[in-house]
């Protein structure tokens, strides 16, 4: 054992502040920090006192003390414990912990309500991005998202019982063990972003390949986009699990036991959903089918690709001579009439046709609402929104490049296309 | 070689004799002999050299007989002449420092007048992990180090 020989300051503070920058690339707790420094310090002068006692002189002695310990960096990398537990588990990297979640969320957030947006225009049903966001929809709680912001809600529940000291009263904080009990909820998270995710993403895509076949290039952004989001957001739950759980599991079993409790009671004696109506059956492709048997003017570009489209799909061919309901001509001009055709009290189509030579001649669809299982997607784009069509007719003319109609769509539900090609 | 080569060698010889007869006189103190033995001993020691996971088992193995801080088991490692390859003496806080995560090891912190003091103890889990390691030589190097404090 080294003799008890003073250590002068200036020795002593080069240890310190040795061991301090080791302790410091080591990325190290709060709690770690001083009694790792301490020992490392506790070492150095123990075989500084040594080597002095093999004769060497102050600074020899200081000198080989810190040569023999090994360089600070090699050091600090044995002592460094993997990112993923420092992440997960250090208090040093809370809001680092917080950051991950904001970046998961958001990129989750974006995959859900392409998904769902997409989803929901194959369905035929009208929902605008905003809505999925709202907390009174199905779909935001159904994908999970909810159950982020409240597991965000258990975290800042963490944040506040450690802040001031009067958040530390008792019945305070007996009030604050509540996040236990929302850890449950925020499980549920990671449930949707692991199996509901990919299930609805791959249903989507496939039913989209199916319907909307001019975009098939779209299915390797929509994939990776989808797989960036959820690995992020399964990483930012993560996160926000590892804040709320303190690995207190006595807390832990009482308050998920008690969740778990009344969800089960809350499903057992809850009063089953209302019975919603059927949806609308497909008359869309029947109603369409009317226009068959005339001619375009060719005066209108959309015009022409829409009797292209729709002479191609098979559902137009089957579904023909229907009903009437409507006929009204066009006071503006003498030669045009708007049929609007209300089979459904929900969907509305106005066609134009011109009169020329004795003959009905096509020349223009406007769509405004679409339901039923043979909704197309191709067709509602180029009939629901002309500047819409025109960016298609640029993408099926070749204007653009394979990749730029892939990342063009992906935008193309959320960007007026004239903005986004010119 | 030629002749001019072999002139120069034998010059130089017949220069550095006496010089060389002189040194062979000189008595050197025994103290100071110690003191040369003694870093030469620090600068070409002749080391048993271990990767950290062949560390492991043998810390494992020394913490079995008590517990002990982490300078007085990185010294006796010192004195036994044994190291991790490529690393100085702090490596060993990093294998410590692994073990105690693992939960074969428990440190205890004690005040020694201001100064926190860790004292590293084996865990019955670390017990079953010595058990099932095989590490050659394990119980040759254990009893160097003990024999070594």
């Amino acid at each position: 054992m080294a003799s008890n020989t003073r250590i002068p300051p200036a020795v002593n503070e080069s240890f310190i502040r040795f061991a301090s920058n080791v302790c410091d690339q080591a990325k190290m707790d709060y709690d770690e920090w001083l009694p790792n420094s301490q020992e490392l310090v506790y070492h150095l002068q123990n075989r500084w006192r040594e080597l002095v006692d093999q004769e060497l002189s102050t600074d020899a002695a200081e000198a080989e003390a810190l040569r023999l310990f090994g360089g600070p960096s090699v050091v600090a990398k044995s002592l460094r414990k993997p990112w993923l537990m420092r992440l997960f588990q250090y208090k040093r990297f809370r809001p680092e912990r917080f950051y991950f979640f904001i970046l998961g969320y958001f990129l989750y957030t974006w995959v859900v309500i392409s998904d769902t947006h997409w989803k929901d225009l194959i369905q035929g049903h009208t929902i605008t991005p905003f809505q999925i966001l709202l907390p009174f929809g199905l779909d935001f709680w159904i994908n999970g998202i909810g159950s982020m912001l409240i597991g965000l809600a258990a975290a800042g529940c963490v944040v506040l019982a450690q802040w001031q000291p009067i958040f530390k009263r008792r019945w305070l904080n007996q009030l604050l063990l509540i996040r236990y009990s929302l850890l449950l909820v925020t499980g549920y998270a990671l449930f949707a972003l692991i199996i509901r995710s990919p299930i609805g993403a791959y249903k989507t895509l496939t039913a989209f390949m199916v319907d909307y076949s001019l975009f098939t290039s779209i299915s390797i952004p929509f994939c990776i986009m989808h797989v960036i989001g959820i690995v992020i957001g399964l990483f930012g739950a993560t996160c926000l699990i590892f804040e709320i759980s303190d690995r207190n599991w006595n807390n832990l079993r009482v308050h998920t036991t008690l969740a778990g409790i009344l969800i089960a009671v809350y499903v057992s004696f809850a009063p089953p959903p209302p019975k919603l109506p059927p949806p609308p059956g497909p008359k869309l492709p029947a109603i369409l089918s009317t226009i068959l048997d005339y001619n375009i003017t060719g005066t209108t570009k959309i015009g022409k690709d829409v009797r292209g489209w729709l002479n191609k799909k098979e559902w137009f061919k089957i579904h023909q001579n229907q009903e009437l309901i409507e006929q009204k001509p066009n006071p503006k001009n003498a030669f045009q009439i708007t049929q609007s055709f209300h089979s459904d009290p929900q969907e509305t189509y106005d066609f134009e046709y011109f009169y020329v030579g004795g003959d009905w001649k096509f020349h223009d669809i406007h769509l405004h609402s679409l339901h039923g299982v043979n909704f197309d997607l191709d067709l509602s784009f180029i009939i629901g929104n002309h500047a819409k069509a025109q960016g298609l007719i640029m993408l099926t003319n070749g204007v653009l490049t394979d990749t730029q109609k892939s990342f063009v769509s992906l935008f193309f539900n959320s960007v007026p296309f004239t903005q986004a090609t010119k | 070689m030629n002749e001019d080569a072999k002139a120069r060698i034998e010059k130089m010889l017949r220069e550095a004799g006496p010089i060389l007869k002189r040194m062979d006189q000189v008595v050197v103190p025994p103290h100071v002999l110690a003191k040369l033995r003694a870093a030469q001993k620090r600068k070409f020691p002749a080391w048993t050299e271990l990767t950290a996971k062949e560390m492991e088992p043998l810390l494992l193995s020394v913490l079995a007989h008590g517990q002990k801080d982490g300078f007085d088991i990185i010294s006796r490692l010192e004195k036994a002449h044994i190291r991790i390859k490529g690393g100085g003496e702090g490596v060993n806080y990093g294998v410590l420092s692994r073990l105690v995560s693992a939960g074969y090891m428990q440190v205890d912190l004690e005040d020694h007048g201001g100064q926190i003091r860790k004292f590293y103890r084996l865990t019955q889990e670390g017990r079953t992990e010595l058990e099932t390691a095989e590490a050659p030589e394990l119980e040759t190097l254990t009893a160097a180090v003990l024999a070594a404090g």
